[in-house]
Formats: C-alpha cells, structure tokens, sequence
C-alpha cells in the first residue's frame, strides 16, 4: 500500500489512555494511518457504528464491555474488521500459535510501541496480500460468526474466565463441556470422553455454536495448564489452506464517509528534549506505572543500551509500585537512585500514572532533575 | 566494639527522623528504632524485596546502586546497601540538611561492623 492509498483506519479501545496515546503516537508518525481512541467498549461500538475502521486494537479486560464482549460485536456486525488483542497473560508461543491458526493476533503487554507497529504492519500485510481470495472460515459461528473455537477457548483462558463453556455441533448430534477455573482447564466432558480426549475431540468439530454458563467446574480431569493443551490441540489440527488462515476476510470497498483524520497527539519529544536540557541528563523517557515506554530520548554521547534500559524498566516498575502500595504514608512520589556516577530520578506526574525516568550524571543535583521534571509535568497532564 | 545499636542511636536526636532500620540479607530486621517492633519486622521483607529489585534490574544494566531514595507524601525512605546489610532511614521531608552527615557517618560506621574480615596468615 502506497502512502497516497487509502489510509489505514486503526480504532484502539483501551481504557488506559496513556497506552492509547503511545499506539496513536506511533501510528501517527506515518502518513498511512488514521488512528482513534475508544476509551470503552461502548465508545467502541458507536464509533464502529459511525466510521468503517480496519483494525481494531483491544484491551481484554476494561471496565463496563469487556475486550471479549467487543469481539463479540465486532464479529456479529463487522465481520470485515481485522482485530488485535492486548493481554497481560498467556505465552506468547500460544499466542503465536492461535494467532496462526485463529482470526485474531495477541500482543503480550507490556511491550515496546515498535513491536505493537510490527503486529499492525503484519496485519494490514496479511489483509493486502490476501484480499481478492475470500473465502468463508469453518467455525464455531453460532454466537461469533468468523471466530474459531480455538479463538475462543483462549479468549476465556487470558481473561481468567471461571465457567463452562458448552458447545454442540452444526446439526446437534453432538455436545459437550469445557470448564474453565481462573483461565485454567480443568475439567471437559463430551458424550462419549472426559478429560483431554474430550477437549481434543470438541476442538475438531467442524462448526457449530457455543454459550458461557456461569457453573463452576464440577471436576478435575485435566492436569496440564491451559498453555500445554492448547499447544497439544494446535499440533493435532490438521494445518489449514493458507486462504483460510489468512485473516481477516478480503473486505468490499466501504461506502461510508472518508473518516476524519484525527489530529496528531501532542508531541511527548519536545517535552523529553526540554528535560535532557534542564536535568543534563543522558536519558530520558515516560512510562507508565505498569511499564509501557511511552516515549524516550539518549544524549548522543551516552553509553546507556536504552533497549535495554528501557526492557528492565518495564519490568522493574510494576513490581515497585506494586510494592510500595505496602509502604504507609502516601504515594510514592518519587524514587531516586545514585549509581557509580550518575543519579536516576523516577517522578510521577500529578494524578496520572505516568512516570519520568531522567538518568543524569551524578553532578547534576537532585534539585536540577526534580525541576527539569515538574516543569513538564504540567505540559503532559494536558495531553491526557 | 560496635555494633547494630550504635549505628541506630546515631539518629536518635534528630526530631525529623521518623525511624531507623538495619535489614540482613534475608530482609529480616537486625536492629531498627521504628515505632513498633511489629512494624519493624512487617517493614523489612518488603523493603528488602523492593530493593532487591532494584539492585538486580540495575545489576543487569551493569550499574550498582549505592542509595535509593524513596519520596512519599510527608516523609522520605533513603536506603543504601552496605556490604550485605541495608540501612534504611525514615525522614520527614525537614532537617535534611543536617540527616545528611549523620547518614554519611552512620553508613561509615556500617561498613567498619559488617566489612568482611581478610587474614592472609
């Protein structure tokens, strides 16, 4: 696709709107793309109601209509919409191997902005070079037309769901159970087999229809956690022609209006260029809480991996905060570490969960850092 | 001979300091002038386990962390390693001008308790 095609239209629904303005940043920076935020599930559905999208990228778990309600819809009324799922659980060997095989693509959080941009690319890659090859997907289309069953089993496992899943065949003769607890699968039933015989058989019926009972599971059959017995089941399906993995369907050109393109998010550089400035320092980034680096900047003379800075600082914050919610006496304001030469302020921005990170020679006093950061910390809020 | 308590007692006339506390390498509190002995031995794992972190994620940088500097609402939480031990200080957000010296000569006095004993004889 040309840079002067249609462009690609890109919904992100995330009730976190630091992640949403981390994807819409680095969608923003190319021309192809109009991006928007649905801060709900709800907001989801009137925007897909207004705007034809391509892509929709979905958090699972948000207040109100889940990640997996919006699927639902999507799969009902927009059977053409491509959709991108963020979850904070899951292997992502399963999520590969169900991404593969099923309608959907995972992305683990927290993750990198660049590699979210590699998934979208490799979606609107496999949605160009499939179309003009439609061809109707075999599944349990029931209750979510176009989504395979596999889809869904590890939809309810990634969202801890507890419950049963009860499935029958296209022409009813066949029925059966399986039960989820905490995302896990202990326990599955058909007529005939119980335990994993009876998962495998289910997960080889050709179409049907399903629905969620709220009924805890009544047994344990299965050992194996949820991430093995998928992988097992995806080594047991027989591969599927290439047409029929490639999704989603090749969509007829849409009559609705040309979407607004949307303005581009303030610009998070400035604010990181002002604060390697006022703190000297040799790095820079915002993140969130939970570890998402939002943006990030590197002197040009520093020795700092900021790859590498920026992956164990997505793995450190979390557990910190997480940590210090134990610690009495208010939020954490502020964490200040001093390492061979250099000092790292880690500060919050005011009533928001974002973070800067400034990592300066140990010259530079705290005081230097601490009002480096609270200057822009006023600009930032107004971009929330 | 010195011990844990010395170090301890180095911050007891100062009004701003809130608490002290020595923690192993196990996150077990080996001496400390915090409130109650409950919140003594209630604070150390968790201080431990948050600093840990820290150190290892750093480590894996290939930086050291000398201190760590935690700032709450109405009070601060500086915390240094020392060979195998953490002093951790509780301060209000006041009189850090004179916690300043008083944490160098605590840290010092630190280091000449826990230092490892070398004999090449």
């Amino acid at each position: 696709m040309s840079a002067t095609a249609t462009p690609r239209r890109v919904l992100v629904v995330d009730d976190e709107p630091n992640i949403a303005l981390g994807i819409l940043k680095t969608l923003g920076q190319s021309p192809q793309y109009v991006a928007k935020h649905a801060p709900t599930g709800e907001a989801a559905v009137e925007e897909l109601a207004k705007t034809p999208y391509d892509l929709v990228i979905t958090d699972i778990r948000m207040p109100g209509m889940s990640g997996i309600d919006l699927l639902r819809h999507i799969r009902t009324h927009h059977a053409d919409v491509g959709v991108i799922i963020m979850t904070a659980y899951g292997s992502t060997q399963v999520q590969e191997e169900a991404s593969r095989r099923g309608s959907l693509l995972y992305i683990e959080k927290p993750f990198d902005f660049t590699q979210m941009q590699a998934t979208i690319e490799d979606f609107f890659k496999r949605k160009e070079g499939s179309a003009g090859s439609a061809t109707k997907e075999e599944s349990v289309s029931g209750v979510i037309p176009g989504l395979s069953l596999m889809d869904v089993i590890q939809m309810n496992c990634l969202a801890r769901f507890t419950g049963t899943l009860h499935i029958k065949t296209s022409d009813g003769s066949q029925q059966g159970i399986i039960c989820f607890n905490k995302g896990e699968i202990p326990h599955c039933e058909t007529t005939t087999r119980s335990g994993k015989d009876a998962f495998f058989e289910i997960i080889q019926w050709q179409g049907g229809s399903f629905e969620t009972i709220e009924q805890i599971p009544p047994t344990v059959t299965i050992v194996e956690s949820w991430e093995q017995l998928m992988m097992e089941a995806a080594m047991m399906l027989p591969d599927l022609p290439a047409t029929q993995q490639e999704t989603p369907k090749p969509k007829v050109a849409p009559k609705a209006p040309t979407p607004k393109v949307e303005p581009a998010p303030a610009d998070t550089s400035k604010m990181l260029d002002r604060v390697m400035e006022g703190a000297k320092a040799e790095v820079t980034f915002i993140v969130t809480h939970s570890g998402f680096v939002i943006d990030k900047r590197i002197a040009p003379n520093s020795k700092i991996d900021l790859n590498k800075s920026g992956d164990e600082i997505s793995k450190l914050l979390p557990g910190i905060f997480g940590v210090a919610k134990t610690l009495t006496a208010g939020t954490l304001n502020e964490i200040t570490l001093r390492f061979e030469g250099k000092t790292a302020m880690i500060r919050n921005v005011a009533q928001s969960d974002l973070l800067f990170i400034v990592i300066s020679p140990a010259s530079v006093s705290s005081g230097d850092i601490f009002k480096a950061i609270e200057r822009e910390s006023e600009n930032i809020k107004k971009i929330l | 001979m010195q011990n844990f308590s010395n170090v301890v007692a180095l911050f007891q006339d100062l009004p701003s300091v809130l608490g002290v506390l020595i923690i192993d390498g196990d996150g077990l509190a080996l001496a400390g002038s915090l409130n109650s002995k409950a919140e003594m031995e209630s604070s150390s794992p968790v201080l431990h386990t948050l600093l840990n972190d820290i150190f290892r994620h750093l480590a894996v940088l290939g930086e050291t962390t000398n201190q760590v500097c935690f700032i709450q609402d109405s009070r601060i939480i500086i915390a240094q390693p020392v060979y195998d031990v953490i002093l951790v200080v509780y301060s209000e957000k006041t009189g850090l001008d004179l916690l300043r010296p008083r944490f160098l000569n605590a840290v010092s006095l630190l280091q000449r308790i826990t230092a490892p004993d070398f004999s090449n004889n």
